[in-house]
């Protein structure tokens, strides 16, 4: 069992560096995904192994402490919804608006093992194949360097597979050696893979599509909000900002505006979306 | 009127569990052990909104009864769903040619059965 005390000095440091907030409550949660780290690194007692962690003895094991206590989860194409909104919308809104340029940039901000971005490069490829002669950047990241590691490879489980990959993608996009599946040369080739922690220095914009989804709910109001500012400062001003099911900038901040008909999509307030004679949700 | 879905299955506990989920989101259920019981249910009930199949079973294999269903003027369009063990891509590649629509391995989890649902544009209520 860890005490009151190492919980609330856990949290203060995950916080501190990867803005993840871990609410009191949540001690089980500590517990179920630190143990198996504990026995890796040879300690008798989570107890013991927090105490390394808040003497700061040895960086390597605070990152990998920090890094266990943030969650992964993800699947392909996730929120159907968005996908389709983004075929049925966003990149032929693109496809005009851009077309003298001839260059999109997409990036997934919170990648984790990379089923975000290869759904974004598979449903362009797949959608819109006039884009091959365009300069289109896909830009994946993560604070987790072993989730940018994993992404980049590209390599998955059947299991990973099954959740929300249309059979379909999978025989077309991916080759099987064993039990793993991997995804194609051509789709890798469409994304750049990178570290980086959404609370530092953000990527040159204009980016066009931001996928931020499933990583603000771990952020307290004010890391929120700091995040959003930078959204402002980096999408282009007719972008799109997707957001996970539980996020909105809603009471945050004010500047954006909901896509009508799409689950969590939003633009700068008075981007593209008035001009079609659609009344956009001010939020 | 809530939506019914027959699995076809000789594996109790994959039934059980996949009974279990399909329930739990609102579907009638119905199982049969082999494809031969499926075909013999079709003969007295209506299609099912959608067809769960086995690959593996004894008799009638899961994907000679996609085929089955196929040529059926009943069933020639009806959503099928695999929900087997078999991860061979090329194989998979025989099903889904054959007509199956969609494809989980197993091992797989509710989260997952959810997706494949969405894709094949099926949910239990209304429509
Ligand atoms: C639940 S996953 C979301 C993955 C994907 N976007 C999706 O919606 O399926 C959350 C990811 O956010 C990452 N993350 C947490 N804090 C972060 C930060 N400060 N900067 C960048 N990524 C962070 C985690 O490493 C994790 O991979």
């Amino acid at each position: 069992m860890l005490s009151q005390q190492q919980f609330s000095a856990l949290s203060t440091m995950l916080k501190d560096e990867t803005a993840v907030v871990l609410e009191t409550g949540k001690e089980y949660l500590v517990e179920s995904r630190l143990t198996c780290l504990m026995h890796e690194e040879g300690y008798a007692t989570l107890s013991d192994l927090i105490d390394a962690v808040l003497l700061r003895a040895n960086p390597s094991l605070n990152k990998k402490v920090l890094l266990a206590l943030t969650t992964n989860e993800t699947s392909f194409f996730r929120d159907l919804g968005a996908f389709e909104l983004l075929k049925s919308k966003v990149i032929p809104e693109m496809l005009q608006s851009r077309a003298s340029t001839r260059t999109l940039t997409l990036w997934s901000a919170a990648c984790s093992a990379g089923q975000e971005p290869y759904s974004l490069a598979i449903a362009l490829r797949e959608s819109f194949p006039e884009l091959a002669s365009w300069k289109v950047k896909i830009m994946a990241s993560d604070i987790n360097p072993n989730m940018v590691a994993r992404a980049a490879r590209g390599v998955y489980s059947s299991l990973e597979v099954n959740r929300g990959l249309p059979i379909q993608l999978l025989l077309k996009h991916f080759t099987q050696q064993g039990d793993d599946y991997f995804v194609s040369s051509e789709i890798k080739s469409m994304i750049s893979f990178f570290e980086r922690n959404l609370i530092a220095d953000w990527p040159p914009g204009p980016v066009d599509v931001l996928f931020m989804r499933n990583v603000l709910i771990y952020f307290d109001t004010d890391t929120k909000r700091r995040i959003f500012e930078k959204v402002k400062a980096t999408l282009a001003p007719d972008g799109y900002l997707f957001l996970g099911t539980a996020e909105t900038p809603y009471r945050i901040v004010e500047g954006f505006s909901k896509v009508m008909g799409a689950s969590n999509v939003y633009q700068r307030e008075g981007a593209g979306a008035q001009k079609k004679g659609e009344q956009p949700l001010k939020v | 009127m809530a939506k019914d879905t027959l699995i076809i299955d000789d594996c109790r506990f994959t039934t059980k569990v996949l009974s279990k989920v399909m329930e739990e989101l609102g579907f009638q259920v119905h199982s049969a052990r082999s494809a031969e019981e499926a075909i013999a249910f079709l003969e007295t009930h209506e299609p099912p909104s959608l067809f769960l199949v086995d690959w593996v079973m004894p008799g009638m294999s899961g994907v000679e009864f996609v085929a089955w269903l196929r040529e059926q003027a009943t069933t020639a369009q009806a959503p099928v769903l695999m929900v087997t063990g078999e991860r061979d891509m090329a194989r998979i590649a025989e099903a889904i040619a054959i007509g199956a629509n969609e494809y989980i391995m197993k091992p797989f989890s509710r989260e997952a059965v959810e997706e494949k649902l969405q894709l094949l544009g099926i949910s239990a209520g209304g429509n």
